[in-house]
């Protein structure tokens, strides 16, 4: 049959079999628009609240930890006769020594009690703070060495903190203690102090060296701790060295190896396994974490609408099986005159394929509207949180096409067995109607 | 024009309805076929007609032999040699007149590009050059054969079988369409094959058949 003549036949057989086919179009629409919903809603989480949590370090650059061990929720290192390995200098000389790597920048905990306080914004406040050292360069060449991160003894201590330190104050607990948000400008250049050798969980292990040091908050660095401060490492090491020993003083927290190219990464981190250590990072185990998360309910969410577009498959098959009880003399007519089994099954195939275009556009203009709802909802309704976005949804042109894709695939299949079904009749019997 | 050779046609629990039926009618010629219902009358059109292959023996069509052409050669030869005419019209309601004579045209195979025209002349040729955007539900029962009549001689068919064509036409009506049909087999020198169990079907035609046991027997030259 000639396509153009298909056409016409087809829009007036739709017309006239409408009641069967609003009613598996409905079905069709109602799946593919939970479906691109569902898809959408999972692409916008991962593309804006995941993106925004692995963007910590870039591809080149590996943050290596002591190998750990877990207790429980408790990530612990290794003990030595478990064959944890004192992450030292002599274990950054061998992870320096791997080829690709272009730098390496050691980072250091606080080995000693520290508290802070200060005044915000008019209020005093006093707490426990967890502070880490870095490797002075690498803020320089995040940050420029203009910022001035590096210490001097009896300056004050220039101080960096993780940007999703001040997503996390401005979207929860801004808002939990009624304080006002913050920018980046607005913390830069505020000054407090360290207490050092002090705070209210570990206590005042010797009173004689409590000192109190003033600090300055330099900028956001995505090389500091997530919850906490960072400052220089050659300031950390000294006041290890001087509150807990020469050996605290020489083991590190991490190291961050910068690779020559992204492509080197791979192999640098099986080195760094080797060596007994392994590779992490906070922020991107976090976002893995996540994404797996987000990944996994949006699977689940688009396994719910691909059963939607299933049932209404079911319910494609069933109005058509119907129609073509109904049809039978017509499709004996279509023989008659000169139409193969083939123009036939043709025939309905091509119905059902406009019934899911039509269906299949609807349902993505469904799943559009839904979304818009659902982004207002959640501007209305859901309480700030780390990395809100404003819409939570994506609508990637894959996406778009795939919406009515699949709904022309499902009514095709669908309308499969009746299509095989009306080619099969007996034009002779179907005429005589016996 | 028609050529049939031992012509068997059983039906599943209901035995032979055509045991060994031979047959031959000549272009142009105009032939009845009579016969008690059941007697397989109706099986023998559809046999001829190309849309039953089901049977043994030899059936040759315009000199193609029906069984051995392919799905596609047979509505071929379907669409470009053979026109239907049916008892019950069987017009699709959802088409307009015009739609329901173009449709032998959607199956036309080569670059023929005249069907409305063609379509629009035998809408003419029947009597019924109003009727084209009409749809078939508003007509009369003898306007919509003759709607049928046009749509089977739309693609020039060089054979018309037609399947008790009066059946559910009052006698005016149905005088005017065995007019109508003789008329067209005098100026397109079509050959009809009627299948009827009505004397003033079968006195029009040439030679009179009656099917009875399977075969064809007491052949009458009129």
């Amino acid at each position: 049959m000639r396509v153009g003549k298909l056409g016409g036949l087809v829009r007036k057989n739709l017309r006239r079999n409408l009641r069967y086919h609003l009613l598996a179009g409905a079905a069709i629409l109602v799946g593919v628009a939970a479906f691109v919903f569902f898809l959408a809603l999972g692409e916008g989480v991962r593309e804006r609240v995941v993106g925004q949590l692995s963007g910590d370090l870039p591809e080149t650059e590996l943050e290596v930890k002591p190998r750990g061990m877990s207790l429980g929720v408790l990530q612990i290192d290794r003990p030595s006769f478990l064959g944890g390995k004192r992450f030292d200098d002599a274990a950054l000389k061998k992870l320096e020594a791997i080829p690709g790597v272009k730098a390496l920048y050691p980072t250091m905990n606080v080995r000693f009690p520290v508290m802070a306080w200060g005044k915000f914004f008019g209020k005093g406040v006093r707490t426990d703070l967890i502070v880490t050292g870095v490797d002075e360069r690498a803020v320089d060449e995040e940050l420029g060495r203009a910022a001035g991160f590096s210490w001097k003894e009896g300056q004050r201590v220039p101080i960096i903190a993780s940007p999703h330190l001040l997503e996390l104050y401005n979207s929860s607990f801004a808002r939990m203690h009624d304080l006002p948000r913050v920018t980046e400008d607005l913390m830069r250049g505020l000054k407090f102090n360290l207490v050092l050798g002090k705070s209210y969980l570990a206590g005042t292990p010797d009173p004689a060296k409590v000192k109190t040091v003033g600090v300055e908050f330099i900028g956001f660095s995505r090389h500091s701790i997530l919850l906490g401060a960072t400052a220089p490492l050659s300031f950390i090491k000294e006041m290890n060295r001087r509150y807990a020993g020469q050996r605290e003083a020489s083991t590190y927290r991490s190291a961050i190896l910068v690779a020559e190219s992204a492509s080197r990464a791979e192999s640098i981190a099986q080195a760094v396994e080797k060596l007994g250590h392994e590779v992490a990072s906070e922020s991107r185990e976090l976002a893995r974490r996540v994404e797996a998360a987000v990944t996994g309910v949006t699977v689940l969410l688009s396994l719910v609408g691909l059963a939607m577009i299933a049932i209404a498959a079911v319910v494609i098959a069933l109005t058509f099986s119907l129609t073509v009880v109904e049809r039978r003399v017509e499709f004996g007519l279509l023989r008659a005159v000169g139409g193969t089994r083939l123009d036939v099954a043709l025939l309905i195939l091509a119905e059902a394929a406009v019934v899911g275009l039509l269906a299949g556009l609807l349902g993505l203009l469904g799943g559009f509207c839904a979304s818009a709802l659902a982004d207002a909802l959640a501007v209305s309704q859901l309480p700030d949180f780390p990395y809100k976005p404003d819409s939570f949804f994506l609508f990637p042109g894959w996406l778009l096409a795939a919406g009515p894709l699949l709904a022309i695939l499902c009514c095709a299949l669908g309308a499969l067995f009746p299509a095989r079904r009306a080619a099969g009749l007996d034009p002779a019997a179907a005429l005589t109607e016996r | 024009m028609i050529e049939i050779r031992g012509l068997c046609k059983s039906y599943p629990g209901a035995g032979a309805v055509l045991d060994g039926l031979d047959l031959d009618v000549a272009q142009g010629e105009a032939i009845a076929l009579v016969g008690r219902s059941g007697v397989g009358k109706t099986s023998l059109l559809n046999v001829i007609g190309g849309l039953d292959r089901d049977f043994d023996g030899r059936v040759a069509i315009h000199g193609k032999e029906l069984k051995t052409l392919s799905d596609r050669a047979l509505a071929d030869f379907r669409n470009q040699t053979i026109g239907f005419v049916f008892q019950g019209f069987h017009l699709l309601p959802h088409l307009t007149a015009l739609e329901n004579v173009l449709l032998p045209t959607f199956f036309e195979s080569g670059e023929r590009t005249d069907a409305e025209q063609r379509a629009r002349r035998a809408l003419e040729r029947v009597d019924l050059p109003a009727a084209g955007n009409g749809y078939p539900g508003r007509l009369s029962g003898g306007q919509r054969q003759r709607l049928a009549v046009a749509r089977a001689l739309v693609s020039g068919p060089r054979l018309l079988l037609c399947d008790e064509p009066t059946g559910n036409l009052d006698q005016q009506t149905g005088e005017a369409i065995l007019d109508l049909l003789v008329g067209l087999r005098e100026s397109e020198g079509l050959t009809l094959v009627f299948v009827t169990h009505e004397a003033r079907v079968s006195c029009r035609a040439d030679r009179v058949l009656v099917l009875e046991g399977g075969e064809l027997t007491g052949r009458e030259d009129r």
